[in-house]
């Protein structure tokens, strides 16, 4: 575990000392061998299922590809960053990537802890990192609004998580996840329990982002700068999903019932916010939308509790990040050219941008889940097992597909195809930063359709 | 003011704690208590300007009424059990009057509508001195009597994060803001009294650190409300970028040190099962959050326009000391994993 | 006896009435006088000479000299007298309230505590304020000294404050 957590850390000194000129080579390579060193977690060959343990921290089937996916990021958001941070000052840029540094430090703090009260400190610690990136590197005043809701909608969901966890310490003796699901079950039956319940889920719901509580995602996702928006939409949303997956052991009795107002909203959310989707306006607002729409969809497979809801999640969580994160760096290609995430006004990027259209048509189709993109998997064994646990739910999640695939197209004909407008013609040739960087999002995802194993999780 | 004077004073100001702190008698007790307004305004007053003359008087009026108050208590303890010791408070009447005494006297709310105007009236280092120091020797007999009945303190705790929550929220002036954010954090306080007082002091002394380092941050700016804070980059570029650290620990946020006492409290609420208060405290530090935020916002992240660029004044040495600031900032921020040391010194 | 207290407790209250129902100092420094008198009065009877008497001495000679000095400095030429029609009807309040809550806890203290000390000889021999001022000379050297610096901690405090003439923090009219 240290492996990857002191160089993440020493990654620090690295940033201040390096000289200028060399400062996002050098840190690239340094968290590119992290993100390297950090594939040896994906063997997994314990027994238990927990493997790299220490007094803290452990890797299981479920927490690495998180951890995988958290560590192959950080390079990927240094690589985006590089081109709309130059103008600053030197020392800003050194801070900038420090901070992407830390939130690094957080998350793999937090996916790898097994102590539930410490991955909820880490969990509440990504908040600070991600709220000076929106809010000091955002490019628009709506951004400190966006921070605020950002920092106000998760810690009200997560404070009383904080009590509920606390009450579950006081009532079972240990948090540790090692332990937690041996220990004798709670006997839940009044109605405080079940408000229990409620506190201990609707933090990660907020998280998520479930449909009704996810105002705050659309609000940062467009106000973040790139590498804000990539983190955000690839690991800090599946903070909620992987810290729902680690709870559901814990309320077993109660979630049978409780849970159906939940994933009825999930479904919901599904529909509206993907014919959200489709008429919006406004590229990072369209793809911010189709990652609640994802998610809720997670959310649903994690609420019904069979081992493909959980599987499905996972692999979903997975792949939604890499695409999204892919998608958010091709509109940000866009945007640093026109200077607007407005899609009408940059149309018709093929003539200009040709290879660039390749990479927007590959994350497209990844993001409506075509086969056999691991994308499609996810989805696949959630509508399954959804279906399994209602036939009607197929209405929801079948027509929450066809709206998937409507917008997906509509973002890329929006995008990419029709005549070019004249206050473009002029534009700027993409570099091969920018394709290195698609690559290395659609790599593996790509790479992932041959060993799909990688992400099962538990059901491995 | 004259420098004998002012040696006096502060000498005084030790000397009235000192006092409290060592007395077991109420007498004494309250004597300290008294040495301690006493001393203090003349330092209020030294600016001559209405504003302090008013605050001076204020603050006068209201710890004489706490003292008077706590003196009129302690002789009803005396009177009913026959005991002047602290330590020995058996009956409820003269316990609840002497916590609501102190209460006024630190300024709990519903008893906390002097603070924010006395402390709006002072110039930065008397406020820190009210904010920090004047607060020792009430906590110090708050410790000590250990009320029979939590109701008091609870509903005094409450309010308190409360109304320290919501009334810094329209604020644009920081010593105003700063001081809601100790009424709020007194209320953490207040709330736990009853039922671990190690935890009170651990609140206490993360606060008094907090406390100082925000003060000192403003003094070095010579900040007294929000727009000033906007320019405070082109002074001290490191200190701006601490600053939110700071203010989101003074909001409690993990990992930073204002979580530790929260998140101890919240602990300790849930073992006496009432989790319901619990929730309830803590969704009230909500409020007191979005103004350290909003803080945050106009110091660092937001950059003032400043058409000065070559000749910002930090390039210029300057002469203020730094070592205490230094100290305290990086105490007010990262703390958290020294938690258990700091429970193992505190706790009994 | 008993009526004697009657007449110290009853002219003790009109004294608080006065004081609160007058707007000008003056004639509430009278109805203090009068609260003070009284006091002294009530104390005596229950057996406190001493105490009634460092009061009458030190609050009636001392303070309320300055205070009718204070007062003296900012009065107004046309003081509300208590003909004045607001300050009759707050006098009325006041009484009528008085009268009321009498009525309702009339029943509880009129036995326990109306009682004058020298209805109840056997008590009367132990003036327990004597002996306690003795112990506090004798034993409480400590305290004596802490009260002598407090004293002049409050002559340094009032100088500060008011050093300074027109410039001073705390000034005339």
């Amino acid at each position: 575990m240290l492996k990857i957590l002191l160089p993440t850390l020493m990654l620090v000194p690295t940033i201040w000392v390096t000289p200028a000129k060399w400062l996002w080579p050098t840190t690239l390579a340094h968290s590119f061998l992290i993100a390297l060193t950090s594939f040896s977690w994906l063997k997994n060959f314990s027994e238990t299922g927990w493997m790299s343990l220490n007094k803290y921290m452990a890797t299981d089937a479920l927490s690495t590809p998180l951890l995988v996916l958290t560590c192959w990021l950080l390079p990927l958001m240094i690589l985006a960053s590089q081109n709309h941070t130059s103008a600053e000052p030197i020392n800003r840029q050194r801070m900038y990537i420090t901070l992407l540094t830390s939130l690094q430090f957080f998350l793999i703090l937090a996916f790898s802890a097994t102590e539930i009260i410490m991955f909820y400190v880490m969990f509440e610690a990504t908040l600070i990192p991600t709220l000076i990136i929106i809010t000091r590197w955002g490019n628009q005043t709506e951004r400190l609004n966006a921070g605020t809701y950002f920092l106000f909608y998760t810690l009200a969901g997560s404070l009383p998580l904080l009590v509920a966890l606390l009450l579950l310490q006081n009532n079972t003796g240990t948090l540790s996840l090692l332990t937690i699901q041996f220990s004798d079950p709670i006997l839940l039956s009044t109605y405080a329990d079940k408000i229990w319940w409620a506190g201990c889920l609707i933090a990660f719901l907020v998280k998520m982002p479930l449909y009704g509580v996810h105002l705050w995602l659309p609000k940062a996702h467009v106000e973040a700068p790139i590498a804000g928006s990539m983190i955000l939409a690839a690991v800090l949303l599946k903070l909620g999903g992987y810290g729902m997956l680690r709870m559901m052991t814990v309320l077993e009795p109660l979630t049978k019932e409780l849970s159906y107002p939940f994933i009825i909203l999930a479904l919901w959310g599904i529909i509206m916010t993907g014919s959200i989707c489709l008429r919006q306006t406004d590229l990072k607002s369209l793809i911010a939308y189709s990652s609640v729409s994802h998610m809720g969809l997670v959310a649903g497979g994690i609420l019904i509790q069979t081992p493909w809801g959980f599987t499905g999640a996972l692999i979903l969580m997975i792949a939604h990040g890499l695409t999204s994160s892919a998608l958010f760096c091709l509109a940000n290609t866009n945007y640093e050219r026109t200077h607007s995430r407005t899609m009408i006004l940059a149309r018709g990027m093929q003539m200009v941008l040709p290879l660039m259209t390749t990479w927007w048509f590959i994350a497209s189709l990844a993001n409506l889940a075509l086969p056999p993109l691991p994308n499609l998997m996810g989805e696949l064994m959630i509508i399954t097992s959804l279906f399994n646990w209602s036939w009607w739910t197929i209405a929801l999640t079948g027509t929450g597909t066809l709206i998937t695939a409507g917008y997906s197209l509509y973002m890329f004909l929006m995008t990419q195809r029709g005549p070019i407008p004249l206050h473009i013609t002029a534009i700027e040739p993409s570099h091969s930063r920018e394709h290195l960087l698609i690559f290395l999002h659609l790599l593996p995802l790509l790479l992932l359709i041959l060993k799909p194993e990688l992400i099962w999780g538990w059901t491995f | 003011m004259n420098p004998l004077i002012l040696t006096i004073l502060l000498f005084a100001l030790g000397l009235g704690t000192t006092i409290t702190f060592m007395s077991s008698h109420w007498l004494f007790a309250w004597m300290g208590l008294e040495i301690n307004t006493l001393a203090i305004i003349p330092l209020m007053t030294q600016h001559h300007h209405p504003r302090s003359t008013e605050a001076g008087t204020k603050y006068f009026l209201a710890q004489a009424t706490a003292a008077a108050m706590l003196l009129f208590a302690s002789v009803t303890n005396a009177w009913l059990t026959g005991q002047w010791d602290i330590l020995q408070m058996s009956h409820p009447l003269p316990t609840t009057m002497i916590t609501l005494a102190l209460a006024l006297k630190i300024g709990l709310a519903p008893l906390h509508s002097w603070l924010p105007e006395v402390l709006q009236g002072l110039d930065l280092t008397t406020g820190l001195i009210l904010s920090t120091w004047q607060k020792l020797a009430p906590f110090a007999l708050l410790l000590q009597i250990n009320p029979t009945n939590p109701t008091v303190l609870i509903m005094l705790g409450i309010t308190s994060t409360l109304v320290g929550g919501w009334g810094g929220l329209n604020q644009t002036q920081l010593r105003k803001i700063l001081a809601y954010s100790s009424i709020a954090h007194l209320g953490w306080m207040a709330l736990i009294l009853p039922f671990y007082p190690s935890l009170t002091l651990l609140a206490l002394l993360t606060y008094l650190i907090m406390t100082l380092s925000t003060f000192l941050v403003f003094k070095l700016n010579k900040a007294t409300n929000i727009n000033t804070l906007a320019i405070s980059w082109s002074k001290t570029p490191i200190i701006t970028t601490l600053t939110p650290l700071l203010l989101l620990s003074l909001g409690g946020l993990p990992p930073l040190t204002g979580f530790m006492p929260k998140w101890f409290i919240l602990q300790e609420l849930t073992k006496q099962n009432l989790p319901l208060l619990a929730t309830f405290t803590a969704l009230t530090a909500l409020l007191s959050l979005y103004f350290y935020l909003r803080l945050s916002y106009s110091m660092t992240l937001t950059m003032f326009p400043n058409n000065l660029m070559g000749t910002t004044p930090w390039r210029f040495f300057t002469q203020s000391t730094s070592l205490p600031l230094a100290l305290s900032i990086s105490m007010a921020i990262a703390l958290l994993p020294l938690a258990p040391a700091m429970m193992a010194l505190l706790t009994p | 006896m008993t009526f004697i207290m009657y007449l110290l407790l009853f002219l003790l209250i009109l004294g608080l009435v006065a004081v609160a129902s007058n707007p000008s100092p003056y004639f509430a420094a009278l109805g203090l006088v009068l609260v003070a008198g009284m006091g002294c009065g009530v104390l005596v009877s229950h057996g406190g000479p001493f105490l009634s008497l460092i009061l009458f001495l030190i609050y009636l000679g001392g303070m309320l000299v300055v205070f009718a000095y204070s007062a003296a400095l900012a009065a107004e030429p046309y003081p509300e007298t208590w003909g004045s029609r607001p300050v009759i009807m707050s006098v009325m309040i006041y009484v009528l309230g008085v009268l009321l809550v009498g009525g309702i806890f009339w029943g509880g203290w009129y036995e326990s505590s109306w009682m004058s000390v020298d209805e109840l000889m056997e008590f009367s021999i132990l003036r327990g304020d004597m002996a306690g001022v003795a112990m506090m000379y004798s034993s409480g050297g400590l305290m004596l000294i802490i009260s002598a610096w407090v004293l002049l901690l409050t002559l340094f405090v009032v100088l500060e404050l008011t050093r300074g003439l027109n410039r001073g923090a705390l000034r005339a009219v």
